[in-house]
């Protein structure tokens, strides 16, 4: 049984209930009334008709033709009893058996002396044992010659009435019992439907949305067959599933895409980083140097590159530099310029040179106006002699050996990849022993903390000066962990290289 | 011989027109009660005046016609007593009605006499006391015999009051036959200042099977001295029952309808199975002497009668487990119907009309019809006896009270 036709037919009962009632009291009200009216207007007529038709015979004659005149009446439905009275107040004929009944006995002590009347009365009269009647007595000539009263029994009236109402209950039972299968059948036509849909509902969210749709969905006749709002419904729900598979689907391939591209991105990362030297210390038989460098891209490829390598037995070359932009376009860029800065580089050329001509080359068909800033220094290991170009890169700090940072002098450079002709200059420091060089890109001063601070030149600064006797790798470590202790978990924004050099000789 | 010739050759042509009834014969029409609880009565009414009819009818009829008896049953009931009535007179125009049985049946069809006056119908000796048909405006079309239930119930009275019973209670049925006793009780005691103690009735037609305990302890409740009982046997026998087996033993006196021997009979058949005496203290008044006093010259011949024909009840009523009485009050009182009835057709000439009936009944003065009371009618007097007897039980027969004195408070 479905809960909505338990609630309905809860509602039902009490309705009924209602209606039968009501109706059983209106009408049992009604069939009472006009009973008892037709009651004693049938008790009056025969009251009456004996009381007029008897004045004669009771002056004149004996009780039993009396007698046989009110037996006539007793046969008649609903006269109960009859008698006449005489003029002394005896009953001098009567209907009952076994014998009067004191409460008729009584109804003659209570009237009034004797007197002239006309009128028929009317009273209703419980005899005990009896049950209720309506006692009408008329008057034979005014009362001078006595009364006759006929007794009508009211249980006819009940009867009556029982057999109404019990009858008028028995048809609103069948109506009732009608309606609960009318009902029954409808709201089955209607819960059916929804008991599905809820079903259908419940089994979505175990379905497997992936596939493509196998069979027509279970609840597509629904659909079809209902015009109301089941109908509609059910539309709606085979909609929503479809909509749902659809972008499921969709979100699958996007997934399996996005997969695909990360571990194409990881492959390119680890290609990215595979063209950096990563192997620290890189020339360990050279003791007259020391060199360190980290990249940390913020993503899977990034523009940030560095290198180093040995010209000849005393050129060391490093570089480092900054694509403009991210991902992947940035890395091919960075991929590029690195090699291109390697393949231009020949023995004894100085760096603005090498600029100028990875420049040019840059420039070449450069479509999507991508540029880089580097900065290029060649170390003279035997010397100590530096001699640099900057190509529009933050400034490298020179950390001398006896404590204080100092930014490098600029060579005014501007960065390449821009414009095809134009002309970088060298210049030339020369480092003591345990002096040092720190490179760096702007992901380093530009570091974010939660508040969007910036790290900043100073904080830098201010860090080298107090690590500038650490060897290089000690530097870039505790660098990159100051950036992050600052950053404090922010998300790290742009890629964060790191070069330091220290000459030994 | 010539007119023997005729006689026959008339009497072959009336015998094909009709199979029952010859042209000669004077018919009778009779309404009453052959089936139902008070069947006893009509049937050995019949019984009793058959006896004495066809003894007559057998030694050639009265004036040369033989008297027919046309039978109809009411069961003791005024409706189909009515019915019965209009079609004996009207269809089978019957000489005159006789032997109606009741008050009930009776009282309802004394109209129909007075409507029928034009055709002289008249109601011969019907089986009731009551006072309706003794009364005018009826008296005029109702010859009775026997003496009214006033007289019975006031012989009744009057020697219940001699011996000091001066509380009488009625028992009676609920119709103009119990009203009627009721009301002759009510006027004897008026006589004396005295009123009815108590009263309880029964409906007509209530068997000897039932209980009338009710009835019984109402009466009791008034503490009476002694109870007249007015009903038929079934019912006055039950109440008897009832008032013996509660230990109720104060005289109760029936007067002659309740058909003495029918009631006699219940109680001493129930008395043989519970061996208790239900017939002390029982009265019965009569109207006609008992048929065991063998001074009377007309119980010799009803008593001989009886024993020579034995006539069977009415054919067509009356189931075969019918057992008919020997004698009965109620059939000697039939019988003396019938021998007043043919007493007073020979008195009629030789083609008797309805219109001289009248004439007929109205000459007989100081009539000797041999159980020693004179019977006499004339215009102011319908009712042909007054004399009302007095029986009690003693070895299970109705014998003459000769003494009061023994039910003396």
């Amino acid at each position: 049984m479905s809960k909505l036709f338990k609630r309905t037919l809860i509602i039902m009962i009490v309705l009924f209930g209602i209606i039968a009632n009501a109706t059983s009291v209106l009408s049992g009200w009604n069939l009472y009334r006009k009973l008892t009216e037709e009651f004693k207007s049938k008790g009056t007529a025969i009251s009456r008709s004996i009381a007029d038709s008897s004045v004669e015979i009771i002056l004149n004659r004996d009780a039993s033709t009396i007698q046989a005149i009110i037996d006539q009446f007793i046969g008649i439905k609903d006269v109960s009893y009859v008698f006449v009275v005489d003029p002394q107040r005896e009953i001098i004929s009567h209907t009952f058996v076994p014998t009067i009944p004191e409460e008729i006995l009584r109804i003659h002590d209570n009237l009034p002396a004797q007197g002239f009347r006309e009128d028929t009365e009317i009273r209703d009269l419980h005899i005990e044992g009896l049950g209720d009647f309506i006692d009408i007595s008329s008057p034979i000539l005014a009362g001078v010659a006595g009364y006759v009263h006929v007794g009508m029994d009211k249980s006819a009236i009940k009867e009556t009435i029982w057999t109404a109402v019990i009858r008028q209950q028995g048809l609103i039972l069948i109506i009732f019992l009608i309606s609960i299968i009318l009902a029954y059948v409808f709201i089955n036509r209607i819960s059916q439907p929804l008991k599905s849909l809820t079903g259908h509902a419940k089994k979505l969210a175990s379905s497997d949305f992936s596939t493509p749709e196998s069979a027509p969905s279970d609840i597509e006749p629904l659909a079809k067959k209902s015009r109301d709002e089941i109908g509609e419904l059910a539309e709606s729900f085979i909609y929503m599933e479809r909509e749902l598979r659809k972008s499921i689907q969709n979100l699958t391939e996007t997934t399996a895409a996005k997969e695909r591209i990360e571990s194409e991105l990881k492959i390119a990362h680890d290609i990215q980083m595979g063209i950096l030297p990563k192997i620290f210390p890189p020339f360990p038989d050279r003791p007259e140097f020391d060199i360190f460098a980290i990249i940390e891209p913020a993503k899977e490829v990034g523009g940030d590159f560095y290198d180093f390598f040995l010209m000849d037995d005393d050129h060391l070359y490093f570089v480092i530099g900054d694509v403009s932009g991210k991902g992947v376009p940035a890395s091919l860029f960075m991929a590029v310029t690195k090699t291109l800065i390697k393949a231009k580089t020949v023995r004894d050329m100085p760096p603005d040179e090498i600029l100028a001509r990875v420049n040019r080359e840059l420039c070449v068909d450069n479509d999507s106006s991508m540029f880089v800033t580097i900065f290029l220094g060649v170390l003279n290991t035997r010397t100590g002699e530096v001699f640099y170009s900057n190509g529009g890169h933050n400034l490298p700090f020179i950390l001398y050996r006896h404590g204080g940072v100092e930014a490098i002098d600029n060579t005014g450079g501007m960065a390449l990849g821009i414009i095809e002709d134009v002309e970088y200059q060298t210049k030339k420091i020369t480092l003591e022993k345990g002096d040092g060089l720190f490179l760096y890109t702007d992901g380093v001063t530009e570091a974010m903390d939660r508040e969007g601070n910036l790290f900043s030149d100073d904080r830098l600064k201010e860090f080298l000066e107090r690590a500038n006797s650490f060897t290089p790798a000690g530097i870039i470590q505790g660098a990159v962990s100051e950036i992050k202790n600052f950053s404090s978990g922010a998300i790290q924004a742009d890629d964060i290289t790191i070069l330091a050099i220290k000459y030994m000789q | 011989m010539r007119s023997i010739h005729i006689y026959s050759l008339c009497l072959f042509l009336l015998l094909s027109f009709s199979s029952r009834i010859y042209a000669n014969d004077i018919v009778v029409g009779m309404s009453a009660a052959f089936t139902g609880p008070s069947k006893n009565l009509g049937i050995e009414l019949y019984r009793g005046a058959m006896t004495y009819i066809g003894h007559i009818n057998q030694r050639g009829g009265v004036n040369g016609r033989k008297i027919e008896v046309k039978t109809y049953d009411d069961g003791y009931n005024p409706v189909p007593a009515i019915e019965n009535t209009i079609k004996l007179i009207e269809k089978d125009k019957v000489f005159l009605l006789f032997g109606y049985v009741g008050t009930p049946t009776v009282t309802r069809i004394l109209p129909l006499l007075k409507i029928n006056s034009n055709r002289f119908a008249y109601l011969f000796f019907p089986f009731t006391g009551a006072q309706p048909q003794r009364e005018p405006p009826y008296d005029e079309f109702v010859f009775n015999l026997r003496a009214s239930y006033r007289e019975e119930t006031e012989g009744l009275v009057d020697n219940f009051v001699r011996v000091g019973r001066n509380q009488i209670a009625v028992f009676y049925q609920a119709d103009a036959y119990g009203r009627s006793g009721w009301d002759g009780v009510r006027r004897a005691l008026a006589k004396y200042g005295l009123s009815i103690v108590g009263e309880a009735t029964y409906h007509r037609g209530t068997d000897y099977s039932e209980s009338l305990n009710q009835q019984v302890d109402i009466l009791r409740k008034a503490n009476p001295d002694a109870v007249i009982s007015i009903g038929a046997y079934a019912a006055c026998a039950a109440f008897i029952r009832d008032a013996r087996d509660a230990g109720w033993n104060i005289p109760i006196a029936n007067v002659s309808f309740v058909g003495s021997e029918s009631l006699l009979d219940l109680l001493v058949k129930s008395g043989q199975k519970t061996r208790r005496d239900y017939t002390v203290n029982l009265i019965n008044s009569q109207v006609v002497p008992s048929y065991e006093d063998i001074s009377l010259p007309t119980v010799r011949e009803y008593r001989e009668l009886t024993d020579k024909y034995n006539p069977m009840p009415p054919s067509g009523f009356v189931s075969k487990e019918y057992k008919p009485m020997k004698y009965s009050f109620v059939g000697f009182e039939g019988y003396i119907n019938a021998k007043l009835l043919v007493e007073i057709l020979r008195r009629m000439d030789h083609n008797p009309s309805r219109a001289h009936i009248k004439r007929a009944v109205e000459s007989i003065k100081d009539y000797n019809i041999g159980i020693n009371a004179p019977i006499s009618f004339g215009p102011d007097r319908h009712q042909g006896l007054d004399k009302v007897y007095f029986t009690t039980v003693e070895d299970g027969r109705f014998i003459p009270i000769n003494n009061w004195k023994r039910w003396e408070k």
